[in-house]
Order: structure tokens, then sequence, then C-alpha cells
């Protein structure tokens, strides 16, 4: 038997998946078993009604999978890409350790610390930016939020980890620089305050035509 | 083998994958992106090698589950590819001025599904097609607060000119547009009758269209008649 507080939402799929188009007796059997979504049964069965006036599409042409993606292709790749950063962002905030907790915590891995320099240098090449763009993404030298999410994709995708990783990285506490090291200038070099990903691109030497291809994300 | 799906069905069971998605994961679970890739590019259903939209729905779900970023993308352009695709076969830019935000609107819906892991998916891996109605209906529903894009003939035109849905079903896909752009009374009363039930009835626990709708068995008759006028005047219109 099903549950008698059964989702609306769970109501309406069964009704869509039922093998034959709404009838009266349809209609009625649902309306009867759920009385309190009645209504709303009956104005979906209508549409579902209307809907079936148009064939179903059961073979795709050629172009469906040739042709250059459609404005709603590209906007769903993108709109998807930003709801998993969202709910990548709201698991952090939900699994947040206490001060005592992140105190101990180990710092988040780097995914670009195991690259030599060979590796760094092309995956510079493979992102169309250059080593010191790269490395403005390897120290955190950007504000992680006006990094495009469709940019941390692809940042993702050619270092070969996760993007939950890489968001992480690039949103984790400022790391301490290293100790050990001996300066010829008179000063210790200071962290630079971060830039947003418009000025990192604009402050990369990066060509014109690079700088344009990545504000497009 | 696939997993099992956990959404139960109406009568309490749960829900099976057809036999034939249930082949076509098993064929394509293991199989490297680039093999993948070129299933991807297979249009026609009856190719062995092509990927049922079930399929790549259960992929979807498996490379999010892995992590497996690259394998996620290209699943998920291709899917919504095919989602386009489907979209624009059914809610047609005549049906309503902002059909392609109706269109987008149910893709982004689709995108939260699959990134938030949603158990609806079982839904998508069963019968992907149909699932995708729960989520372009209710936004055609509300992008049809607006006028009627359809000029009408007056009311009194054509009086006579009795119209089914069974007849419309075979002219136009322009009357669909039409039957679409009715007002929701209109269309609701047009529908029910054409659905099977009475108008009204004497037996008091009887379910008609009248009790449906909470109003008399003549103003059905009348939301049905106007509703018929407006799509015979459509009718006369598109006749060669």
């Amino acid at each position: 038997m099903t549950n008698p507080q059964q989702p609306l939402s769970d109501v309406l799929y069964w009704l869509a998946l039922e093998e034959s188009k709404p009838t009266a007796a349809l209609i009625d059997e649902y309306r009867e078993r759920f009385p309190e979504y009645a209504e709303a049964i009956t104005e979906f069965a209508l549409e579902l009604a209307v809907d079936a006036l148009r064939p179903e599409l059961t073979d795709f042409d050629v172009e469906t999978v040739t042709a250059p993606p459609s404005t709603v292709v590209l906007k769903s790749i993108s709109h998807f890409q930003n709801t998993r950063y969202q709910v990548a962002k709201e698991r952090r905030v939900n699994d947040a350790p206490s001060i005592s907790e992140a105190e101990n915590a180990l710092p988040i891995a780097n995914p670009f610390s195991k690259l030599n320099v060979d590796q760094f240098r092309r995956l510079a090449r493979d992102l169309d930016t250059t080593s010191i763009f790269v490395a403005k993404l390897r120290d955190r030298q950007i504000v992680p939020a006006s990094i495009p999410p469709a940019f941390t994709q692809r940042v993702a995708t050619k270092l070969g980890v996760p993007v939950d990783l890489v968001i992480a990285h690039f949103f984790a506490k400022e790391t301490q620089g290293p100790t050990r090291v001996y300066y010829k200038a008179v000063d210790k070099p200071t962290r630079q305050p971060q830039e947003t990903f418009e000025e990192a691109v604009r402050n990369s030497n990066l060509l014109s035509e690079q700088q344009e291809r990545l504000l497009k994300h | 083998m696939a997993k099992r799906l956990t959404k139960e069905t109406k009568n309490g069971s749960t829900y099976s994958r057809p036999a034939p998605v249930e082949v076509n994961i098993d064929g394509a679970i293991n199989q490297p992106l680039e093999v993948i890739r070129q299933r991807l590019q297979v249009v026609s259903g009856t190719d062995p090698d092509f990927l049922t939209s079930e399929c790549i729905v259960h992929l979807l779900r498996q490379a999010t589950n892995a992590g497996d970023e690259e394998r996620l993308a290209v699943l998920h352009e291709f899917l919504m590819r095919r989602v386009d695709r489907i979209l624009v076969s059914k809610i047609r830019d005549s049906d309503m001025p902002n059909a392609e935000e109706v269109r987008l609107e149910a893709t982004y819906d689709l995108d939260v599904l699959i990134a938030r892991r949603s158990a609806d998916l079982d839904f998508f891996e069963v019968r992907f097609n149909m699932a995708l109605r729960n989520l372009y209906i209710p936004k055609l529903r509300n992008a049809r607060q607006r006028p009627p894009m359809i000029p009408f003939a007056d009311q009194d035109e054509d009086p006579d000119r009795d119209v089914s849905l069974q007849e419309t079903s075979a002219l136009s896909v322009d009357i669909v547009a039409a039957i679409r752009s009715l007002p929701p009374d209109e269309l609701e009363a047009f529908m029910l009758i054409e659905g099977g039930y009475e108008v009204e009835s004497n037996d008091p626990q009887k379910t008609t269209a009248a009790t449906i709708c909470g109003v008399s068995g003549r103003t059905i008759r009348s939301r049905q008649a106007r509703a018929k006028e407006k799509l015979a005047a459509l009718l006369k219109d598109h006749k060669p």
C-alpha cells in the first residue's frame, strides 16, 4: 500500500508514467485514491492529454548530436555547473567542522601541488592561459567567488580531479608561505591581496584574445 | 548489473526498468568514455549501439557518484541535446511567445535533479520521455498566464462546426497550439468531455465534468461550445 502522505510530485510522476493516456476512468481512479490532490491531478491529466496529441520522439536526427549546441543546451551546461557548485557549497556549510575541529583539521590538498614544471606549463597551455595565471590559481590569489564555475570545471577536468576538490582549494584559507626561504630583497615578500578573476586575467601577461576567451566563461 | 531503483509505484512495489533499458545499461556501464562518446553519436533507436535516454540518466548518476567530471560533462551535454530536441517538438514557438523560456526552465529543473542526485531520477530511468513531462507541463501552465496569441473568430461564426480531438490530431500541429491557448476553464471543459466525462448526471455520487469543475452542467456546455467555436475557426483557417 502507498503512504497516505505520498508527495504530490510522486503521484504526478505515476500518472505520467501510466501506459495509457489519461481517460476519465484513470483520472477518477487517481482522484479517488488521492482526494487531497484531486484538482492538481485533473489539471495535470488534461495537460497530458493535450501533450499526447503531439507524437513522441523515438529517434533523433544527426543534427541533434553534431550541430553546435543550441542556446538552451549551452545555458543548461552552465546552469548545471552552477548548481553543482552550489550543492558543493551547501554540503561544505552543512559539514562545516566546529572551530576546534577546524583548528586540528588537515589543510585541504592543493590539487596543483603534485604538478612538476612540465605538467604545470602544460596545464597553462591546456587552459589557454599563462603560467603566471595558473600560479595565481595555485596560490589562491583570485577571489574564489569571482571564478566562473565553467572555468573551475575546466580546471578540474584538466587536472583530472573532482571539481569539488578544486572548489574546496579555491575557497580554502590562505596557507602560510614557505618558512625556510632566504630573500635577497631587504623586505620579506608579503601576501598580495586577492584579485578578482577579471583582474587576474588582465594582469597575467595574457594575449588580448586569450583574455577575451577567458572572460567569456 | 545496474543498481536497483528505490522509487515505489502507486501500488507500493518498487519500480523496475524495462528489460531493454537494463540490457542497454549493462552493456554500457563499464565502457570507457571514448566508447560512450561514439555510442552517443548513434541517433537511431533501432541501432544496437544506441544509448537510450534512460541509460544515459543511469550513467550520469553513476558518474556523479564517482566524481568522474569528464564523463559527467560529456553525458550531460548529450542528454541535454536530446532534451532540447524533445522539448522543441513538444513546445513549439507557435504555442506561446515565451516557448524557449519554458523549454529552458524545464531543462534547468532536470539539471537540478541531476546535480542534487534526486531520487526522482528513478522515474527517468523507467520512461524518460514520460517523466520529462512532469518538468515541462507545470511550466506550460504557468506560461499560459498571457493573452491568446491566435486571433479567434467571432463567437457566432460557424457555431455548428463540431470539433473533436480525433479530428484535430490528424491536422496541423497549430491545432495543439490553439488548444493550449484556450482559457483554462474552456480547455478544462473541452478536455474533460473529450476524455469521456459526462457533462452532468442526476446521480449525485457520479463524477462528471460539472462536479470536477464545481459549476453547473449548463456552464460546462457553454465553455465547451466556446472552445469548439474557437477551434472550429482555426480549422477553417487551416483547411487547404
